[in-house]
């Protein structure tokens, strides 16, 4: 009898508690139809009008970004956020929503190719360092699969690598331990990759510059000399390694460092 | 509720609550429930706004061209639609996004429970007054709900902007007379007198049609590229050039950009007043209220230093421009060519065909060049249903895409396909023009290109089975390669709202990851025991035999309760070679010969009774006497009970033995 009250009254708290949820989440998705409905018009105008295009674009990401501010963290609504940015010609922020989006879903190919083509459309050729070039010669396994498949990799190594432990504790033919040397090979191999994912995604904040142009300099403020000859442009992506408020010293791909005003750029995570 | 309880003797009473749970914690269940589901019953304990509309500006007196906040405030709904703004006709609209209002306040009073939820909505916008004078912001609908509510409205009066010596903005046109469609050049100077941050242009001549203004682009030379600011324009941006300069006989810093005009209209055109409106630095006050002693803890303290304690005052200041006059010239009718579509300047144009060897319908791409003043747009080339021979000559499709204008160039990319194989050539393309130097109508004309036209080869059943390996089938097939460049698709499922994990962070924190590295390990952690386990137990055969002694006395004594006697003799025979073979087990002695002497003093040791012992001799005895004496069963022996008392005996001996 107590143990049928107590399941009543759980039951019930649960329901309540679903309601406003409910609610909520068909609020949502009314304005997810709306950003996109928003979106496919503002295609459609395109050729025609530019301009009515380039206004129902900025209104659909109004709704779109409402549904982050909400709470809303997903990948693919970050890369439809890409994709309106990259419709209104701001390679920065398109980017900058794309790399968010890569931290979700890393191995969608339509994120990929949308990541590639805004990339291309940068103004800044920064060649990346040459100890990069040798970094992802060597480890070309960390570069060149994507997360979900040295995932996979991994743990069919690491569970090989415990078959051949119990074989080894049956037989000592040579195939066991040779099977043992190397699944434990590739399980750390590729388990020091997914941590070196979880390590730089925390420790190397990454950012993008989003002004259409900005002069980094070489201190933190207007009056120090500029760092380059050109003005940076919108899509060009950096490391954060220091943040003085309205400052941030970044280091580019190709290793050089700089400062750029804190609001030219933004952060990625 | 209140309930008796027996403890002991005693009867007491014991407050308990529904189901096994106090009131304590039901109470708070379902305060717990009302705070965060509104429960069917607290509903009626919560109270929420009715709707309401208002709308709100940061000031009511302005100067034209100076942006205030325009505020739309919603209460009560959490979601309304984009408030329709077409009636703002006498100002510049720059949406700055909306944000929510909403929250909830619970509080408990005398034991009730009342939660207030609160929803609200606000947009935001930056209004630019375009005239002078009182204006009014109309009231504005937004609909919400299925409903639709309006604003009031409000009055807001516009000053004239007053130029100061220390801010100043000049319109400078490159000439004075022009053509209608003639490009002229506007330079915007801003003349920057003190220090300043934070700035807006208002531009109207870009707003106004009349003019047909466009930015004019200008790249600065290498190394001059930290003179350029970038200037937003509206729904465009301009590349201003930073400099010094003089103003009657004063020196100032300078931004200055271009835009060219055209305009579509005769006429004295006045340009309408442009502004710009920044935050100008007019002093200094003194900062108060800071303990001299803590100077050390304040962060302002190197501001402070260098500052004397100051701090800067900035006010919003608005610069209005001059309104220089533009001559407006109407064409001349007389000599305007049937093609000319309004083009005003020198220009030239040049067509390249690729390829020039083809068959009938294939397609030739035409590339067209215009040389001009200022870009072209495509409605302003002559169409090719002006020319007849190509209307004869080719299939041509409705529309021409928009060209990409650079250096002064405008091209436009044409398909079209020859209809016959007697087309010889491209002809030439026209453009008219008007010279303004000349006063003229002149016509651009671009060189006919030569056609090589192949007739069409006669596809037979054949060619169309694939049978023959005919070249023409061998032309068929085509690689698709795919395009570079372009985005892929948005994404429209419900996956796109559900919250997600970061892979790349978060995977260690998964239970499916926990799982996958704990799993193999524990596997092998407990057949490695296991087998550690079986290998002690092999190394000791007499242990071993010994652990299963008892259950294989009681495995033979069941075989013995379910066979047919023999004969006591064989019973008996059999009933001691189990006790013999349990005994020798467990006592590690050898059974074939083992007597009762040869295990009393160890069955002693080991502390079984005297009584089991003596019993287990009896037993012992009656099995010698009925196996070499032969001992006969009388009428009253009992194998069972036989059977019954060596399992007991044994039993107890296991029982002292483990």
């Amino acid at each position: 009898m107590r143990g049928k009250m107590r399941t009543l009254a759980l039951v019930l708290i649960l329901g309540v508690l679903c309601l406003p949820a409910s609610g909520q989440a068909t609020d949502r998705e009314a304005i997810f139809a709306e950003a996109n409905a928003l979106f496919h018009e503002a295609n459609s105008a395109l050729a025609s009008d530019p301009a009515v295009a380039g206004d129902l674009f900025r209104k659909s990401l109004l709704r779109f970004e409402r549904l982050v501010a909400e709470g809303v963290q997903n990948g693919q609504l970050y890369y439809n956020i890409g994709n309106v940015y990259f419709r209104l010609n701001d390679i920065g922020r398109a980017i900058a929503s794309y790399r968010r989006a890569e931290r979700f879903i890393p191995d969608d190919p339509n994120l990929r190719q949308n990541l590639s083509a805004a990339l291309a459309k940068r103004r800044d050729a920064i060649e990346e360092r040459q100890e990069e070039r040798v970094l992802k010669t060597l480890f070309f396994w960390h570069y060149d699969l994507s997360f979900s498949q040295r995932a996979m990799l991994f743990g069919s190594f690491y569970i090989c690598l415990w078959g051949f432990a119990l074989i080894r504790l049956k037989t000592q033919r040579p195939f066991a331990l040779w099977g043992l040397m190397v699944a434990l090979v590739g399980a750390s191999l590729f388990l020091g990759s997914l941590l070196a994912d979880r390590f730089f995604a925390v420790a190397k904040p990454q950012g993008v510059l989003v002004a259409p142009e900005v002069m980094a300099r070489k201190g933190d403020g207007d009056a120090y000399q500029p760092s380059f000859q050109e003005p940076l442009h919108s899509g060009t992506e950096f490391i954060l390694q220091e943040d003085r408020g309205q400052w941030w010293r970044i280091e580019l791909a190709d290793g050089r460092t700089c400062w750029v005003p804190s609001w030219s750029g933004e952060r990625v995570k | 509720m209140w309930k008796w309880i027996r403890i002991g003797d005693d009867l007491v009473v014991k407050r308990v609550g529904i189901g096994g749970w106090t009131p304590f914690a039901i109470a708070w269940l379902c305060l717990l429930a009302f705070a965060l589901g509104g429960a069917p019953t607290g509903q009626a304990l919560a109270a929420t706004d009715e709707i309401t509309v208002r709308a709100a500006v940061d000031r009511q007196e302005v100067s034209k061209g100076e942006t205030f906040v325009f505020q739309i405030e919603v209460n009560g709904h959490d979601a309304p639609a984009e408030p329709d703004l077409s009636g703002l006709v006498d100002f510049q609209v720059e949406p700055r996004g909306g944000q929510q209002n909403s929250g909830t306040s619970i509080s408990i009073i005398n034991g009730q429970v009342s939660k207030v939820v609160r929803k609200g909505y606000v947009f935001q916008y930056g209004l630019t007054p375009r005239k002078e004078g009182l204006l009014r912001i109309p009231a504005l609908a937004v609909k919400m709900g299925g409903q639709t509510y309006e604003t009031e409205p409000v009055d807001i009066m516009v000053r004239k902007p007053v130029e100061s010596k220390d801010l100043r903005l000049r319109l400078d046109l490159a000439k004075t007379e022009c053509y209608v469609g003639e490009p002229v050049e506007l330079a915007v100077t801003w003349y920057i007198g003190k220090s300043i941050k934070g700035f807006q242009f208002t531009l109207p001549v870009l707003d106004d049609p009349v003019f047909g203004a466009t930015v004019a682009t200008e790249e600065l030379p290498a190394g001059q590229q930290e003179l350029a600011v970038i200037i937003p324009l509206g729904r465009t941006k301009v590349a201003a050039r930073k400099d010094r300069g003089v103003l009657d006989g004063q020196e100032y810093t300078t931004v200055s950009f271009r835009l060219s005009l055209a305009p579509r209209k005769a006429g004295e055109l006045l340009l309408p007043q442009a502004t710009v409106q920044c935050q100008a630095l007019s002093g200094f006050r003194q900062r108060g209220g800071r303990d001299p002693h803590g100077m050390f803890d304040n962060n302002d303290f190197f501001h402070d230093f260098f500052n004397q304690g100051r701090q800067e005052v900035y006010q919003t200041l608005v610069a209005p421009s001059n309104q220089p006059t533009l001559t407006v010239l109407p064409l001349p009718e007389t000599g305007r060519p049937a093609i000319f579509t309004g083009l005003v300047g020198e220009y030239g144009i040049a067509v390249q065909a690729s390829p020039t060897e083809v068959n009938v319908g294939a397609p030739i791409t035409l590339t067209i060049q215009v040389a001009g003043p200022s870009a072209v747009k495509n409605t302003e080339i002559p169409t090719f249903k002006d020319n007849p021979l190509l209307i004869r000559d080719f299939k041509i499709p409705e529309e021409m895409a928009a060209g990409e204008t650079a250096n002064g160039i405008t091209t436009f990319t044409q398909t079209i396909r020859a209809s016959h194989a007697q087309v010889r050539e491209i002809p030439a393309l026209e453009l008219a023009y008007f010279n303004p130097k000349s006063k003229t109508y002149a016509l651009a004309r671009s060189q006919p290109i030569a056609l090589v036209v192949r007739p069409t080869r006669e596809v037979r059943i054949e060619d169309v089975e694939g049978g023959s390996g005919s070249p023409a089938q061998a032309e068929k097939k085509t690689e698709i390669a795919a395009l570079e460049g372009g985005i892929a698709h948005n994404y429209e499922g419900p996956d796109a709202l559900r919250g997600q994990a970061i892979r790349a962070e978060d995977w260690p924190n998964s239970s499916g990851w926990l799982a996958l590295l704990i799993l193999p390990p524990f596997c092998y952690v407990l057949f490695l025991g296991g087998m550690i386990f079986m290998r002690s137990r092999r190394r000791d055969p007499a242990g071993q035999a010994a652990r299963k002694a008892y259950e294989e006395f009681l495995r033979d004594l069941k075989v013995m309760e379910k066979g047919v006697p023999e004969g006591s003799a064989v019973f008996y025979a059999r009933l001691a070679e189990a006790m013999r073979a349990y005994l020798g087990k467990r006592l590690h002695r050898p059974s074939a010969a083992l007597v009762y002497g040869d295990v009393e003093g160890l069955l002693r040791d080991r502390g079984v009774s005297r009584e089991t012992l003596a019993a287990l001799q009896d037993l012992l005895a009656r099995c010698e006497a009925h196996c070499y004496a032969g001992g006969v069963v009388g009428e009253g022996s009992d194998f069972l009970a036989e059977l019954a008392l060596a399992r007991t005996v044994v039993a107890d001996i296991e029982g002292r033995l483990r």
